[in-house]
C-alpha cells in the first residue's frame, strides 16, 4: 500500500425525486449521499460500513457512475477525481461514452450471485464481456484469458462452456470476480460480495480477494453490513448513518476506540462468537 | 432438568424428479425446559426441516416426515392427528420465521393478526382478545400499542414487524418459540433488541424454552445455553456454548469457527477455510456426511457413518476421530493427529471439477 490517491471523492451529495401525486409531479426528495468526502489509496481497501438505507450502496454506484441510468431525474453533485494513468479526471460529468474508457479501470462486484449473472449466457461469455468491449483481442485470445482468470478465482477452466445455475453461489461469486478482474483494473468496488453466501464459503471467497489484491495490486471499496468481515479485509474503514460519513480512519483505531457515539453503538450490537465476552457483556448492562 | 421437547430418529424426505432428498436423516435431540437451545448450520443442513417437522409444518408432498417420534410432555407430535396438532400450534408451541416482511398478511391490520390466535385458541369475547393484543404489543416493546393495532404491516418497520411476530407467537405463552433465522434480515442494533426481547420474553415465563435456528455462531453464542451442529440432515455435534467454542470436537464445528472473522482480538491475516462446498443433497455421502471436506478423514470415513457419541459430559460428537478421552481430536494442524490416518479427502479443485462432471 502506498499513499497515492486513485480516487479523490469530494462533497458528494446525491438527491433521489420523489414523484408523487396523479399527474406524477416530483413531490420532494430523499437525499441519500449529503455531501461526503474521502479518498481511496493505491492498494489499500477501504470498507464502507452502515445500516440498511445509509447510502452505503448509492456512494459505491454514483463511483461507477451509474446511477443516471438507474433512476429517473436523479441528482448528483460534487466530483469524483480519479487519477488515471492520463491525468485527473472527474468522473461525475462524463456521458455514457466517455465513461466507457473508465470502466475497464473500476469495476463492480455485486452481492446477488444469483441475479448478477446473466442465465442465458455461458461463463465464457460472461467473463469475456467486457474483454469484446474494452480490449481489442481476438476471439482466440480472449478465449485463453477467460481461462486463465477461471484459474485465478479458482475455477477449472473446463468449466468455460458452463451456464451459471450449474454452479453453487459460492462458485457464482468466483465467476462475478473473475468478470470483474478481466479488464485489469485498478479499482474494485464490492457491494456486500459475501453476505449472501454461507459461513464457510464466505471465508473462502474473502481469502480469495485478499489474494488477488496483493497479486495484481487492486484498490477495493469493499461495501458491508457485517461488521467482523469489514475489520477483517480493510485497512480503513469508513462508518456511514443517514447519508454521512460520521467517523473515518485507520481499521484497528475504529475498532478499538471508535470515537463517534454511533460507530459505539454499531459496534456493541455486533454479535461476537465469545460465550464468556457475551457474559461479561450481560453481566454489565445488567448491573 | 426436565426434558420439554425429545426428538428420536427423526427423518425427514422429499420425494422429487431428481431424486429422493434426505433433508434430515436421524436426528435426536432434546430440549429441556427453560432452555436456549441453538441448532446451526449453514443452507441445506436440514436445521429449518428439523423445526419444520416439528410442528408437522413440512408441506406433503414433496416432503413426508418418514420415521421418528417427537416427544412433548409424553404425547408424541407425529402421531396426533390434525385436530390435535392445530391446537399444539400457537398454543404450546410456536413459531417465529426469518421474513418480518413476508409472514404478517398485509392485508389485515395488526390488531386484527394478533387478535386472530387468541380468537383461535380460547373461548373469549372479542373485547378480551383486544385488550390482551394490546398488553402483548406493549411488551414487545410497540410504543403507542392501541392506536398502533389499526395499522397495516407496512406501517410498521422491519424490527418491529418482528416484534409483532413474537408478540403473536408469545401471546398465548407457549413452553416452547421455535425462532427460525430470526435476526437474519435485521440491521445488527436491530438484531440485539431482537435477541434482548426474546430473552427477555422467556424470563418472564418460567421455564419456556428457545429452539434457536441459526447460521450464525456469534449469535449463538449472544444467546443460547447449548448448540446443536448440523450438517448433511444429521446432529455432528452437541455441547455447551462454552465446551463448543473453547474446544470443539468435530472437525466440522473447528473449520466453521475458523472461518469466522472477529470483531475485535488478534487478526489473523487469512481465515481458515472448509475446502469445497455442501455436498449435493440427492448424493450425500454413504458413511460421514462430512468426508468431502474434512482434512482430518481416515480410511473409515467414507463407507462408515459414525454414531453421535458422548466423548465428554454432556459433549455429543459424530465423528470417528472419536472416542478420544474426552479431549479435543483435531487441533491447528491435521498433522498433529497422527500419522497412521491416510488423508482421503479430495482437494479443492477436485471437489469443484466432480461437482461439475456430474
Amino acid at each position: 500500500m502506498t499513499n497515492d490517491i486513485l480516487l479523490d471523492i469530494q462533497n458528494l451529495v446525491v438527491k433521489f425525486p420523489v414523484f408523487g401525486g396523479v399527474l406524477l409531479r416530483r413531490v420532494g426528495e430523499v437525499e441519500a449521499v449529503k455531501g461526503i468526502s474521502f479518498q481511496l489509496r493505491q492498494g489499500e481497501t477501504l470498507g464502507l460500513v452502515g445500516e440498511s438505507g445509509c447510502g452505503k450502496t448509492t456512494v459505491g454506484r454514483a463511483i461507477v457512475n451509474i446511477l443516471r441510468a438507474m433512476s429517473y431525474r436523479v441528482e448528483i453533485n460534487g466530483r469524483i477525481l480519479y487519477r488515471s494513468a492520463s491525468g485527473d479526471v472527474d468522473l461525475l460529468p462524463l456521458t455514457r461514452n466517455q465513461m466507457r474508457p473508465y470502466r475497464a479501470d473500476i469495476q463492480m462486484v455485486f452481492q446477488d450471485p444469483y441475479s448478477s449473472l446473466n442465465p442465458r449466457k455461458t461463463v465464457d461469455q460472461i467473463v469475456g464481456e467486457p474483454l469484446r468491449i474494452h480490449t481489442k483481442l481476438s476471439r482466440a485470445e480472449r478465449a485463453e484469458r477467460v481461462r486463465w482468470l477461471l484459474e485465478k478465482v479458482g475455477l477449472s477452466a473446463r468449466h468455460v462452456n458452463r451456464y451459471p445455475h450449474e454452479f453453487s453461489g459460492g462458485q457464482r461469486q468466483r465467476i462475478g470476480i473473475a468478470r470483474a478482474l478481466a479488464t485489469n483494473p485498478k479499482i474494485v468496488i464490492a457491494d456486500e460480495p459475501v453476505s449472501a453466501l454461507d459461513v464457510s464459503i464466505q471465508a473462502q471467497v474473502i481469502n480469495l480477494m485478499q489474494d488477488l489484491q496483493e497479486e495484481f495490486g487492486l484498490s477495493y471499496i469493499f461495501i458491508a453490513h457485517d461488521l467482523s468481515v469489514v475489520r477483517h479485509i480493510s485497512n480503513r474503514i469508513a462508518v456511514m448513518s443517514w447519508g454521512n460519513i460520521v467517523e473515518i480512519g485507520p481499521a484497528e483505531q475504529i475498532y478499538q476506540h471508535p470515537q463517534h457515539q454511533y460507530s459505539k453503538t454499531l459496534l456493541a450490537a455486533a454479535p461476537r462468537p465469545d460465550p464468556a465476552f457475551n457474559r461479561r457483556r450481560r453481566g454489565r448492562s445488567l448491573s | 432438568m426436565n426434558q420439554l421437547l425429545s426428538i428420536r430418529g427423526l427423518r425427514t424426505y422429499f420425494y422429487t424428479e431428481s431424486g429422493v432428498a434426505k433433508a434430515v436423516d436421524g436426528v435426536d435431540l432434546d430440549i429441556a425446559e427453560g432452555e436456549v437451545l441453538g441448532l446451526v448450520g449453514e443452507s441445506g443442513s436440514g436445521k429449518s426441516v428439523t423445526a419444520l417437522s416439528i410442528l408437522r409444518l413440512i408441506p406433503d408432498p414433496p416432503g413426508r416426515i418418514v420415521a421418528g417420534e417427537v416427544l412433548f410432555n409424553g404425547r408424541d407430535l407425529l402421531k396426533l392427528s390434525w385436530e390435535d396438532i392445530r391446537k399444539i400450534r400457537g398454543n404450546d408451541i410456536s413459531m417465529v420465521f426469518q421474513e418480518p416482511m413476508t409472514s404478517l398478511n398485509p392485508v389485515f391490520t395488526i390488531g386484527m393478526q394478533v387478535m386472530e390466535v387468541i380468537l383461535a385458541h380460547e373461548d373469549v369475547s372479542r373485547e378480551e382478545a383486544y385488550r390482551r393484543a394490546v398488553d402483548i404489543l406493549t411488551e414487545v416493546g410497540i410504543p403507542d400499542a392501541a392506536n398502533r393495532m389499526n395499522q397495516y404491516p407496512h406501517h410498521f418497520s422491519g424490527g418491529q414487524r418482528q416484534r409483532v411476530m413474537i408478540a403473536i407467537a408469545l401471546v398465548l405463552n407457549p413452553s416452547l418459540l421455535i425462532a427460525d433465522e430470526p435476526t437474519t434480515a435485521l440491521d445488527v442494533t436491530i438484531q440485539a433488541q431482537i435477541l434482548d426481547l426474546m430473552l427477555e420474553m422467556k424470563e418472564r415465563r418460567k421455564g419456556a424454552s428457545i429452539l434457536l435456528i441459526t447460521h450464525n455462531l456469534a449469535v449463538v453464542a449472544e444467546t443460547c445455553d447449548r448448540v446443536a451442529v448440523m450438517y448433511g440432515g444429521k446432529i455432528q455435534e452437541i455441547a455447551s456454548i462454552d465446551a463448543l467454542f473453547d474446544t470443539p470436537f468435530h472437525p466440522y464445528t473447528h473449520g466453521l469457527l475458523g472461518s469466522i472473522p472477529s470483531v475485535d482480538g488478534t487478526k489473523a491475516r487469512r481465515l481458515t477455510v472448509i475446502p469445497g462446498s455442501v455436498p449435493d443433497i440427492y448424493r450425500l455421502p454413504v458413511g460421514c456426511k462430512f468426508v468431502t471436506r474434512c482434512p482430518y478423514a481416515f480410511e473409515p470415513c467414507p463407507d462408515i457413518e459414525p454414531p453421535l457419541i458422548e466423548d465428554a459430559p454432556g459433549h455429543w460428537v459424530r465423528c470417528h476421530l472419536y472416542p478420544n478421552g474426552g479431549k479435543p481430536a483435531v487441533g491447528r494442524e491435521p498433522a498433529a493427529v497422527g500419522s497412521h490416518r491416510v488423508p482421503v479427502a479430495p482437494s479443492i479443485d477436485d471437489t469443484l471439477a466432480d461437482q461439475a462432471n456430474d
